[in-house]
């Protein structure tokens, strides 16, 4: 498909159409401060506007709080199958779950747990990136996502979460990172709000703050640079 | 009067006296705006972020050629393809090329309005291509048989009832399912279209320059899935989508979530920055970012409407135009309607056919009010009426007529000529057509104020 004469076309008609400067000229800003101040920790705000989104938030101390934490939640929701795409959180947290190492998605899952990029406190905002062990469709196809973290991948806002990851991976950034707040939902039926309808239907975060074994030393949060 | 015209009028009278129509649309429309007054106060200052955003948009618009080709290089780099179209043709041919390279038989796409504007849909059914929309509204719609009926919210229109019929009739489901039911029937319908298809289409709500990334922004999902099973994905948008860098998302997000659905946030906001990368699990092989003009750079080279260029499509405009809620999304028979659409389609697709959208305004002012790139959009649509007469659009007797007006209305003895009932008479039969039926003509007294001060100075003076 050559389409360099297309290009050019276009290029040389925004080039002459731009010979006329534009008419209305808005003044210069501007400091960047465009949102409410909270005075309150990165964790407490995380915390509610989290649960403002629908997401479900367990925060963990030790080890032990997590397993079993995730097993009455398990056990509650019947889940047959359940999946886990970061092998150190199987080996170190002894989590008796399936492996997920790529290749299609198992149809069967019930839930699965992975790790994330970071947490957005202002927004209740996950990251997650395609250069991790779950990929891109494992996170929005299975209909209950687990995640792990450590209080220690708070960033404040949007912007500080998308500049984190430009620092990790520099110019090789995964080929798809995703900002995703809260279970899949819409409102297209007049406007009633209906949970879950091609993504997860139930998002839940286990968050090890402060005193965990994990706090810095959190396994989902070790980075994979991809070498291109 | 064009056809056009003749057809819009007839069809705004009717829909204007559409009592369920107007029902379910004010009760829809008081949702989104109660919706969007929570999500503003996430802001300090949302004028600030206005003006920021007005002023990155313009900057950018005015360095589009630089920044369209930083993209092009950076998203190169990454294993992408660019794809430059100058129309609809062009754009269309070229995804027709890529399907049939694949020899796809199913295409799953979420939601995109350059799509709609290019009429890819048909385009991919007539050569056998099992095309399916995802985003639930856009599947209502396509169930339908309809256009969008808005541009961020497609099925607002249908009732609940409506729906459920819609579903059982051409789904198969059972009768009178609820709006929850009624989800989960698509989610598992589409379930196996994402896993079928062997291309995914989407539109782009961003272009980033500074890393070639495309920004997604959706509440479903269905994009997500639509980029992550097909092995190849197809990025349709207009060239005026771009912003120099990621780091713009931090503004650009939220404010486009507030707007468009009030939320602080859209529950997905992705970034794709090229094809699957080694060592990535999974994610398509090959990644296409077609680059569409069709009429975009006749907008830019008006240096007065090139502002319009700035529009995020997060839909406020529409919301809040007194227009738009009495006649509806599809009256305007344009891919885009409301404010944004009455100013753009003429550029689009002819400003003599379409040029009567430029009075489809009371001039109120709310959507200038409420745009969050700040868009003069009602100073654009008087701008499109004065562009249309002087551009020699305006019927000839209009402008007869209006030049007759000038010309007695600006000589004192020309309009005391004559009295009031002649001139009541001669106003009714010049312009009666154009006030049209539901506004008064005003009503010239019988004698000028000027004669009438005239006169009583007169009557004073000779009291004295
Ligand atoms: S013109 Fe402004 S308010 Fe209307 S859709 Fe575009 S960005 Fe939104």
């Amino acid at each position: 498909m050559d389409n360099s004469s297309t290009r050019k076309n276009i290029l040389k008609k925004i080039r002459e159409a731009l010979t006329a400067p534009s008419v209305r000229l808005l003044p210069e800003s501007s400091d960047g401060l465009f949102y409410r101040k909270d005075d309150r920790s990165l964790l407490d705000r995380f915390c509610t506007e989290f649960a403002a989104i629908d997401g479900k938030l367990e925060v963990c101390r030790e080890k032990d709080d997590f397993h079993k934490k995730l097993s009455e939640i398990r056990n509650e929701n019947g889940w047959q199958h359940l999946y886990c795409s970061t092998a150190s959180f199987r080996t170190d947290f002894g989590l008796d779950a399936l492996p997920f190492t790529g290749g299609e998605v198992p149809e069967s899952a019930s839930a699965v747990i992975t790790g994330c990029e970071c947490l957005v406190a202002r927004t209740g905002t996950i990251v997650l990136s395609s250069a991790q062990e779950y990929g891109r469709a494992l996170t929005v196809y299975t209909p209950v996502h687990i995640v792990v973290a450590s209080a220690d991948q708070l960033v404040e806002d949007i912007g500080d979460g998308i500049s984190k990851i430009v620092r990790r991976y520099g110019r090789k950034l995964p080929s798809a990172l995703f900002f995703a707040s809260g279970p899949s939902r819409t409102g297209d039926i007049e406007k009633t709000l209906v949970k879950g309808v091609h993504g997860p239907v139930q998002v839940y975060l286990f968050l090890f703050a402060a005193n965990g074994d994990y706090v810095t030393d959190q396994p989902g949060y070790q980075s994979k640079i991809i070498e291109l | 009067m064009t056809s056009r015209e003749k057809v819009f009028q007839a069809e705004s009278k009717a829909k204007a006296a559409d009592l369920k129509h107007r029902a379910i649309i004010n009760r829809v429309l008081k949702q989104s705006d109660d919706a969007f007054r929570k999500g503003k106060e996430q802001f300090s200052d949302l004028e600030k972020a206005r003006r920021h955003a007005a002023n990155v948009k313009s900057d950018t618009i005015a360095r589009l050629d630089y920044y369209l080709l930083e993209f092009e290089s950076n998203f190169t780099k990454a294993g992408g393809k660019v794809i430059w179209a100058e129309n609809a043709q062009q754009a269309l041919d070229a995804i027709g090329e890529i399907c049939a390279g694949k020899c796809a038989s199913v295409v799953v796409k979420s939601k995109s309005m350059v799509t709609e504007e290019i009429h890819l849909n048909s385009f991919l059914s007539e050569r056998g291509i099992d095309v399916v929309e995802t985003d639930l509204g856009e599947y209502i719609q396509q169930l339908a048989g309809e256009p969008p009926y808005h541009i961020v919210a497609p099925s607002m229109h249908k009732s609940k009832e409506e729906v459920a019929r819609l579903f059982h009739e051409k789904l198969n489901a059972p009768p009178g399912l609820t709006p929850e039911e009624l989800t989960l029937v698509a989610r598992e319908k589409l379930r196996q279209k994402f896993r079928e298809a062997e291309v995914g289409i989407t539109g782009a709500n961003f272009l980033l320059a500074d890393i070639g990334g495309v920004a997604i922004t959706e509440n479903e999902g269905n994009a997500r899935l639509t980029t992550s099973f097909p092995r190849v994905h197809i990025v349709v948008t207009g060239i005026e989508k771009m912003l120099p860098s990621v780091k713009d998302l931090g503004l650009f997000w939220p404010l486009l979530a507030t707007h468009g659905s009030g939320q602080k946030i859209a529950v997905y906001n992705s970034v794709f920055t090229g094809p699957r990368k080694q060592g990535e699990v999974d994610g398509p092989e090959e990644m296409y970012v077609i680059l569409l003009d069709n009429g975009r750079t006749g907008i830019l080279a008006d240096p007065v409407a090139r502002e319009s260029l700035h529009c995020i499509r997060c839909g406020a405009c529409l919301n809040v135009c007194p227009v738009y809620k009495n006649i509806g999304g599809h009256t305007y028979r344009a891919t885009y309607s409301g404010p944004i659409g009455s100013v753009i389609t003429p550029y689009l697709r002819g400003m003599k056919e379409n040029k009567h959208l430029s009075y489809a305004s009371s001039l109120c002012g709310a959507c200038t009010e409420v745009c969050p790139v700040g868009i003069n959009l009602h100073g654009l649509l008087l701008y499109n009426r004065r562009s249309a007469i002087s551009g020699h659009h305006g019927s000839v007797f209009e402008k007869a007529a209006w030049k007759g007006w000038k010309m007695v209305s600006s000589d004192r003895r020309l309009l005391d000529a004559v009295g009031g009932k002649t001139k009541n008479f001669v106003i009714n039969r010049l312009f009666s057509a154009q006030w049209g039926d539901h506004r008064k003509l005003p009503v010239f007294a019988g004698k000028s104020f000027s004669r009438q001060w005239k006169e009583k100075m007169n009557q004073d003076n000779a009291g004295k």
